[in-house]
């Protein structure tokens, strides 16, 4: 097959986990002798991209809280407005592509930033079918205004977006469809993956009285729940354990919660190691063979390969009861569910700590899983399953590209226009 | 089902003249129109604009006259546009511009094009919309009618322009002073100029013939 890949960005430049699922699709596609093409925007930091990668898009860095913070309403508007519903640049190049490359489907992946409505609408207009993975609720923060989602909008969108969708979760879904948006056609819940061999099984696993190593990887922030580690730590401390370490690895995106890791004492217990790069962390799991990956992440975290990518290696998951990963594993059989605060991960913690908890069958049996279903290996058939009826899907009949170029003119200038009379 | 048309445009200069003179000739035209299509199903027009007193009620037979609530505050009332009016192009089979210097008239085209909803625009030539002309959004149109042949030459799109001899100067109705200045450009027709003479069964016929053109295709397309 064809396949035109559109993303805001693309590796080794990334914001957050979609994009590196993207690249590893890709490279998983075109190792399966699909011919793949990705177009996406400049890196943030120079790069070396490969030849089936074109960073011609314009992304407007909607992602940059600093620069937002300190925009002034109208400014920060437009910009958003740019970001979300029509960028002509982009619209114009997409045309180009299509017209250049000629795709059986475009794989839709973040689209936030690259004035996703408007590119949608330009597939849409030129009858070009188009598969897009959710690895989080983008449609609806494509609909969002400053105050929420206009009801008008998310209704003009389920009615006009006609092409099939692939979520990582029910969770992703359900939150895209409370603001309004149906996404009526196909939808399918696909998991995202682990890439790598399986290792040889681990022969031994924590027993009580032994040192019980935790560790958790990804952004270091409230909404990852990483001040709940530090806050457990403490409570652990307090009901008199000693004998645990929590090891906390990722970017301090909130200098707070290094703050109030000193400021409760937990320092011998909490360690900050810094970001690693994601290839690394397997090997670093499977030298150090901690006995828990913990997971307080907010509820509506879309997926998460995080847990999985440690759990692989025999670590016993326990994440936030609600979370998306979680969809895909069995509370007590293959992970620990847990409220999502500090007690209720300290609990949890005191129970295996206590013996309460026998670890091994629920690590041995999340491990099995995780290299059973979540290899990439396993999933890639499943997307090109999907990719391949997304191209069969019957489409509206094609429109002219230069057409669609002068809507998105249009659009363009009316959104600008109307953010700044109001 | 009856045909559905949106008419737009042309109905915010009624807020400024305080005349209501676009819309009685957007009403005659409609209701000509509406006895052309009988026969064949029937047909609705919908003369929309959007205000700040949302209503909408049936002015004659097969003709609608509906408000939109306005969405914020309009700098002028050709800027004025309403979270609705997607909803309600896209429930038409066909969208009929009859001018395109308000932002209700832009936002139509937008929307329709996006529906595939095909578009018919009168163009009168009025030089100064910068969006129409920058844009050359005449070219965005399946259809374009003017009024007189001199139009039609000084038209600026590619596509033949269907001539509809109407001996109406816009001017009557009220066109936009340089934004944003919320008045009526100063009308060059003399002080009390009487209504213009308009054969609206011929119009109206003419205007038939050109939606009958356009409407196959989009039966096909909404099928």
């Amino acid at each position: 097959m064809k396949i035109l890949v559109l993303s805001n960005l693309y590796p080794p430049d990334f914001i957050g986990g979609y994009e590196l699922c993207c690249r590893q699709i890709v490279d998983g596609l075109l190792g399966r002798g699909h011919n793949v093409r990705v177009l996406t925007a400049p890196p943030r930091v120079p790069c070396v991209s490969p030849g089936h990668v074109s960073r011609q898009l314009e992304l407007v860095n909607c992602f940059d809280r600093h620069g937002l913070i300190h925009a002034r309403p109208i400014p920060r508007e437009l910009l958003y407005a740019r970001a979300a519903f029509a960028n002509a640049h982009n619209v114009h190049l997409l045309s180009e592509a299509l017209a250049d490359f000629q795709p059986d489907v475009v794989y839709l992946w973040h689209l936030y930033g690259l004035g996703g409505l408007g590119l949608l609408a330009a597939l849409q207009y030129m009858g070009v079918p188009w598969l897009w993975c959710l690895e989080d609720s983008v449609p609806r923060k494509l609909c969002s205004l400053e105050h929420g989602e206009p009801p008008e909008l998310t209704a003009a969108f389920s009615r006009f977006a006609r092409g099939s969708y692939m979520a990582v979760s029910q969770r992703v879904v359900d939150e895209v469809e409370a603001a309004g948006i149906e996404l009526r056609d196909e939808v399918e819940i696909m998991p995202n993956w682990i890439l790598g061999e399986r290792p040889p099984d681990r022969a031994t696993f924590y027993q009580p009285g032994e040192h019980l190593r935790i560790v958790s990887s990804g952004y270091i922030g409230r909404h990852k729940g990483t001040h709940l580690l530090v806050e457990a730590a403490a409570l652990l401390r307090d009901r008199g354990h000693q004998n645990f370490s929590i090891d906390l690895i990722g970017k301090l995106g909130e200098p707070a919660i290094h703050t109030l890791a000193q400021q409760l004492g937990v320092e011998p217990w909490v360690k900050f190691l810094g970001a690693w790069s994601q290839a690394d962390l397997p090997r670093h799991y499977e030298q150090t063979r901690y006995d828990v990956f913990a997971f307080p992440t907010w509820e509506r975290e879309p997926f998460g390969c995080a847990p999985m990518e440690a759990g692989a290696y025999g670590a016993a998951m326990v994440m936030t009861q609600s979370c998306g990963v979680g969809e895909w594993f069995v509370d007590g059989v293959h992970c620990l569910k847990t409220a999502r605060t500090a007690a209720a991960f300290a609990d949890t913690f005191e129970k295996i700590l206590t013996g309460q908890i026998d670890l091994e069958p629920i690590a041995r049996r999340g491990t099995d899983v995780i290299w059973r279903d979540f290899r990439i290996d396993a999933l890639l058939p499943r997307i090109e399953r999907a990719l391949e009826r997304a191209a069969s899907r019957p489409c509206s009949p094609a429109g002219p590209s230069d057409e669609a170029y002068r809507l998105a003119l249009l659009a363009e200038k009316l959104v600008a226009v109307l953010i700044q009379e109001w | 089902m009856p045909i559905q048309i949106t008419y737009l445009g042309l109905l915010d200069s009624d807020r400024l003249t305080g005349s209501g003179r676009a819309e009685a000739h957007l009403c005659r035209l409609a209701q000509e129109v509406v006895k052309a299509f009988q026969g064949e199903g029937g047909a609705t027009i919908e003369l929309i604009s959007c205000g700040p007193n949302p209503h909408s009620s049936t002015v004659a037979e097969g003709v609608i006259r509906t408000v939109l609530p306005e969405y914020k505050h309009p700098v002028t009332a050709w800027d004025s546009i309403s979270w609705e009016l997607p909803k309600k192009v896209a429930d038409s089979d066909l969208v009929h511009l009859h001018e395109c210097f308000s932002r209700t008239c832009e936002v139509g085209l937008l929307t329709a094009k996006l529906w595939r909803r095909p578009v018919c625009l009168t163009e009168y030539g009025i030089p100064g919309d910068w969006l129409a002309l920058d844009l050359g959004l005449a070219e965005l149109a399946d259809a374009v009618v003017c009024h007189s042949e001199k139009v039609a030459r000084e038209t600026r799109t590619t596509k033949r322009p269907h001539i509809v001899p109407c001996e109406l100067d816009i001017d009557w109705l009220g066109v936009p002073a340089e934004w944003p200045i919320p008045v009526c450009r100063p009308s060059p027709l003399p002080t009390g100029a009487q209504e213009p003479r308009i054969d609206y069964p011929a119009v109206g016929q003419a205007l038939y013939h050109v939606y009958r053109r356009l409407l196959p295709a989009a039966r096909r397309e909404a099928a």
